[in-house]
């Protein structure tokens, strides 16, 4: 009897440890808004190349560093969060000839599938929806850094660029002011949770 | 920077479709051509938008892209007023309801998915519903008072003034769409003008009320047109009622310019509004 209980106690604290092991194989991050950037760059009449940025980017994300593959993120960004520095312009691109944002008030990204390719990259496949349009794309993701935070917490941080056609999104308008492809960098620093 | 071939599908092919329509259309249909101004709004300004931003899949997946079926059903249904001249008249404002309904519906399907509550969104779609009807009964009057000549310079005006505040209000895609309503009302006018009597009728109101209802809805709620634009423009057709018939009925071209004179002054305060709630133009932008 005695024996049996110890059995069950033994087997008790076995389980714990897996589901402890799982839970720190795969880190839950929180999206840190005030220190994460989704940035665009577009040229302009052909002659140059201008920048805007969305200022408000949230989500989650889980990293298994010694499992990459079983690592994944959702981000949301809303996309009246854009700002190019200039006010004029910042209408202009809020309104229906470009992202709508009224009508498509936020842009999602959610990841299908995560692989190493390097020491620190990754090669993730994800669902990007903008303008109401989804599209599978395919990126290479660079982990910038890990360390404690000032609070005492845990974070990680990590940065990606890729190019997308605009048209593909259904963002069509003034196709001789501004091109085609639209390259955009994402940063992003998430607190562990 | 518009291209020329964009300047002729989006504002010359609507302009011209709407004069062959008022004008050859009338050869066939003598005894009652009212319908047709309605079906040179509708298909000219179709055909506008087709040119500047394609023609929309359906279903449309914008506001926007909704205008030009609204309008080709409106025109479906001042045919179908005409055919059926001996239907009761509390038929033709159900038909008239139902259209703007399901049309208001479609439009503001964004304002109701992110913005606003169950009971916001019946309490919007019931007010701007019964404004839309107020607008047919208003036009319904004016425009059949005014001579063909002075009712077309009326609907040019008002697609006129839409345009140019569109243009203000931060979306440069509805002002040219407006421009092709606009295009299309100038081609109307244009054949009001040849021998023969092409009057702007009562059938006609409801596409009227339904180009404009969605271009200021999508200016209003996806962009940045300021209400009282909104409100002044809804209302500038009707300003034209206000000119006394002394003046309207001297001649054609006196009627026609009392009505640019009035009606340009309401959607000249409209514009003047837009552009003093428009950020300050920057050339470099």
């Amino acid at each position: 009897m005695r024996q049996s209980r110890i059995t069950q106690i033994v087997l008790a604290l076995a389980l714990g440890s897996l589901a402890l092991e799982a839970t720190l194989a795969a880190d839950a991050y929180s999206i840190d808004t005030a220190h994460s950037a989704v940035m665009f760059k577009i040229t302009h009449l052909g002659v140059s190349t201008f920048h805007g940025r969305f200022f408000d980017v949230s989500g989650n994300y889980s990293f298994d560093e010694a499992n990459p593959a079983a690592s994944s993120f959702e981000a949301t960004v809303k996309a009246d969060s854009l700002d190019t520095h200039n006010e004029k312009r910042d209408q202009h691109l809020k309104s229906p000839d470009f992202f709508n944002t009224k009508q498509f008030p936020v842009i999602t990204m959610k990841s299908k599938s995560v692989k190493k390719t390097g020491d620190k990259t990754l090669a993730v496949t994800a669902d990007l929806t903008l303008h109401g349009v989804t599209k599978e794309i395919t990126f290479d993701v660079k982990q910038v850094g890990a360390g404690p935070g000032p609070g005492g917490g845990f974070r990680s941080g990590f940065d990606t660029q890729f190019t997308i056609k605009r048209s593909d999104f259904d963002i069509k308008f003034m196709p001789g002011g501004l091109g085609e492809d639209v390259t955009v960098t994402v940063s992003i620093e998430g607190v562990r949770q | 920077m518009i291209a020329p071939t964009a300047l002729l599908l989006g504002l010359g092919i609507p302009a011209l479709l709407a004069a062959a329509i008022v004008a050859g259309g009338q050869r066939v249909a003598i005894a009652r051509s009212g319908w047709l101004a309605g079906l040179a709004l509708a298909l000219g300004y179709g055909a506008g938008h087709a040119g500047f931003l394609g023609w929309p899949a359906f279903p449309a997946r914008v506001a926007e892209q909704w205008i030009p079926y609204a309008a080709c059903g409106a025109a479906v249904l001042a045919t179908l007023a005409t055919a059926s001249a001996r239907s009761p008249r509390w038929l033709d404002w159900v038909l008239r309801a139902v259209l703007l309904g399901v049309a208001l519906a479609l439009w503001l399907r964004p304002m109701m998915a992110y913005q606003w509550t169950a009971a916001a969104s019946a309490g919007w779609l019931a007010g701007l519903l019964v404004l839309a009807l107020l607008a047919c009964l208003g036009l319904d009057r004016v425009l059949e008072s005014l001579e063909p000549c002075a009712a077309w310079t009326a609907v040019v005006c008002t697609f006129g003034g839409i345009t140019v505040t569109l243009a203000l209000s931060g979306s440069l895609a509805l002002g040219q769409i407006a421009g092709s309503a606009a295009a299309a009302a100038t081609g109307g006018l244009g054949a009001t003008l040849l021998p023969g009597r092409r009057p702007f009728g009562r059938e006609s109101v409801l596409v009227l009320v339904t180009i404009a209802a969605g271009l200021l809805l999508c200016g209003l709620f996806y962009a940045d047109l300021p209400r009282a634009s909104a409100l002044l423009l809804a209302v500038a057709p009707l300003a034209a009622g206000a000119i006394p018939r002394a003046i309207r009925e001297r001649s054609t071209l006196g009627g026609a310019l009392a009505v640019v004179a009035v009606v340009g002054l309401v959607v000249g305060a409209a514009a003047g509004i837009a552009f003093a709630s428009s950020p300050p133009f920057d050339s470099a932008y």
